[in-house]
């Protein structure tokens, strides 16, 4: 979760090439058989669970700290993205983009708080934003994953990958009226 | 259909809920409609709800579609005028943020 786009514990060790974080590498048997490496090396099984250990500890100080220098608050967030939309709302402020706010009656309900809204004082509250709210919920149906050939099948396959499609797409996007 | 116009559906937040019958011979229907908590078909006939995007590409495979109710939120600098209006159709209450879409109501309950 706050980790960039699933980065492998390795990976996330290597983000910090001037510490000594380097992941340590075991043999693909003893990822399987830990419980032997434990007993024939206890001494590399002790110093892999604590690198991993160190590894994990470090960045989420790092997260920590990043978190306060940009929101104030001292705390690990819950996921980057939550850190990340908060610091790019931030940057629309700052270049004069503003930032939208969809309407919430008196303002006492927010979008972040759904299971808030959807009770009796929040639906009176919410202006007409409950009342929306239903159909853009029940249009997301995520992304349409879909094998149309099954078995063998001779001939030639073509897998096309649409690098940053989603984003493309919402680049068109606009804040509503 | 043809008064809505694709651009005022693409320069838009659009979300509906719909009954539809694809043509049968519509070999990869696009509407998704839920069976439980996990799956997810697309089948020739169902009622769910939709994007705009969606509503125009089975629009485009020839769908019959019953317009439920739905939100259509202009972008802002579509330059669409907008009204709030609640319109009601089979017993259900409807929030139109478009007259468009109440005139798009108004055609399929005199159908």
């Amino acid at each position: 979760m706050l980790s960039p786009g699933g980065m492998s514990l390795k990976a996330i060790g290597g983000l910090y090439p001037s510490l000594p974080l380097k992941k340590i590498e075991l043999s693909s048997d003893c990822y399987k058989n830990m419980d032997v490496l434990q007993k024939e090396d206890p001494g590399l099984f002790k110093a892999y669970a604590l690198q991993d250990a160190k590894i994990v500890l470090w960045h989420a100080l790092e997260v920590q700290n990043s978190h306060y220098k940009f929101t104030g608050k001292y705390s690990i967030p819950v996921t980057l993205s939550s850190l990340a939309s908060f610091y790019l709302e931030e940057e629309l402020v700052k270049k004069g983009t503003g930032h939208y706010h969809p309407k919430t009656g008196n303002g006492l309900i927010s979008l972040r708080n759904i299971p808030k809204m959807m009770t009796p004082a929040g639906v009176e509250l919410s202006g007409d934003l409950h009342e929306y709210l239903d159909y853009f919920l029940g249009s997301y149906h995520g992304g349409r994953n879909e094998s149309y050939l099954y078995g063998v099948v001779k001939g030639t396959f073509y897998d096309y990958d649409l690098p940053g499609a989603y984003p493309t797409a919402m680049s068109l996007l606009d804040y509503p009226a | 259909m043809e008064s809505f116009g694709e651009e005022r559906i693409l320069k838009s937040y659009t979300a509906l809920k719909i009954k539809f019958v694809f043509p049968c011979t519509v070999q990869y229907p696009n509407l998704p409609v839920r069976l439980d908590f996990t799956s997810i078909i697309f089948p020739l006939s169902g009622e769910t709800f939709c994007t705009g995007t969606e509503f125009l590409l089975a629009m485009r495979l020839n769908c019959e579609i019953q317009l439920l109710g739905g939100v259509h939120i202009p972008f802002q600098n579509s330059l669409i005028q907008k009204e709030t209006r609640v319109a009601r159709t089979e017993g259900r209450e409807i929030l139109v943020v478009d007259p468009i879409i109440s005139s798009l109501i108004d055609d399929y309950q005199k159908a």
